[in-house]
């Protein structure tokens, strides 16, 4: 995980642009990974982004544990990422099995990294959200338990307990849904001919 | 058929999570056990192509730019006010448990002040009424004057006998006192 100095966490709380444009740089790689991943609609990630950082810009100075401001962003993404799913929620889902398979069957067919992350990123989205969030967090962004704990507000138990669920309902969601395609071919060459 | 406990397990082996000795058992069980391997084996590669393809860091040599002017934006778009009020709305979480706290005291203020509280209503509603009395029979007993005032002044004016008698009454006094 990315650490924030404190004299940037200073910059920012007094005011500094140039702080400010610095802890962007910084973050806003992963938050955009996060937020891809978490949204229901990947385009809507930039809104994501803007609300989360005004929320920390409105919110910075409150922040007691300078050492926590990593995990402390992480979970206020998290939440917006929630509350623009639950307004999405609403709107018809047009991503179904079928159009997955679809997508599979012709990236087996010998097509580039970008499908293959395209897929990934549904197959995760076709999680449910407690489930996605921690995968994200732990597969794509490496934090360890302590760090996915205090993101997600959960004690350390529920961490390895979610983690663990999320993970064999991920494998059987790959095996189930990728029948057709055979997403499971590519993980197990370890997608070598894919990227 | 691997069970959660296992599953868990194998979870936290793959993230080196377990001590020594449970890491080592874990290995054990994974290599003596077809469909630990399986499931250890695919959930690897899939950990792998996913951290390999998602984990990448984004090319967006515009989203400091555009995130820097959208915060800008945001930082302004609000009057003082606007911004003085939305920095003192208390959170939703927050607001409850303030509502609800004061709820509480509201409560045991009510019955704690409730005896002195109705004693000090019922004695201001006799005082009231007793005043209400003392006010309705003050105006009646102005009332009975007035009307008696005004009966006398309306009255019919004296004859001119009565004048005559009045006269002479004061003639004859006038003669005895001379």
């Amino acid at each position: 995980m990315v650490e924030i100095p404190s004299s940037l966490l200073i910059g920012c709380v007094s005011g500094d642009d140039t702080c400010w444009q610095e802890l962007i740089r910084l973050t806003g790689g992963h938050f955009q990974r996060i937020a891809r991943v978490n949204l229901r609609d990947p385009g809507l990630a930039d809104d994501v982004l803007q609300e989360t950082y005004f929320k920390v810009f409105r919110n910075l100075h409150k922040l007691r544990d300078r050492s926590r401001a990593m995990p402390w962003m992480v979970q206020i993404l998290i939440n917006e990422c929630r509350m623009m799913n639950r307004k999405l929620k609403r709107e018809a889902q047009n991503e179904s099995e079928e159009s997955l398979s679809y997508q599979l069957a012709s990236t087996k067919n010998g097509t580039g990294s970008a499908e293959t992350r395209e897929i990934l990123g549904r197959l995760l989205r076709q999680l449910p959200e407690h489930y996605r969030e921690i995968l994200v967090l732990r597969e794509i962004e490496g934090l360890d338990y302590e760090e996915i704990a205090t993101a997600l507000k959960v004690p350390i138990g529920t961490v390895r307990s979610r983690l663990a669920r999320a993970r064999t309902m991920w494998v059987d969601l790959a095996g189930e849904i990728v029948k057709a395609g055979g997403l499971l071919d590519l993980c197990l060459d370890g997608g070598d001919g894919v990227a | 058929m691997l069970n959660d406990y296992l599953k868990t397990l194998i979870s936290e082996y793959a993230d080196d999570e377990l001590d020594l000795e449970t890491t080592q058992q874990v290995s054990e069980f994974i290599a003596k056990n077809r469909e630990a391997e399986e499931y250890f084996h695919k959930l690897q590669s899939l950990r792998r192509l996913t951290t390999e393809h998602l984990g990448d860091k984004i090319e967006d040599p515009t989203l400091e730019l555009r995130m820097m002017n959208a915060l800008r934006l945001r930082s302004y778009e609000q009057t003082w006010w606007e911004r003085v009020f939305a920095s003192r709305v208390l959170s939703p979480r927050t607001a409850t448990a303030v509502a609800f706290v004061v709820l509480v005291i509201v409560l045991f203020l009510f019955s704690y002040f409730q005896a002195p509280v109705t004693r000090f209503i019922s004695d201001t509603r006799a005082r009231v009424e007793q005043l209400g009395d003392e006010a309705q029979t003050g105006l009646s007993e102005r009332q009975h004057e007035l009307t008696e005032s005004l009966g006398e002044l309306l009255s019919p004016p004296r004859s001119d006998e009565e004048e005559g008698k009045r006269t002479s009454n004061t003639t004859e006094q006038e003669v005895s006192i001379a």
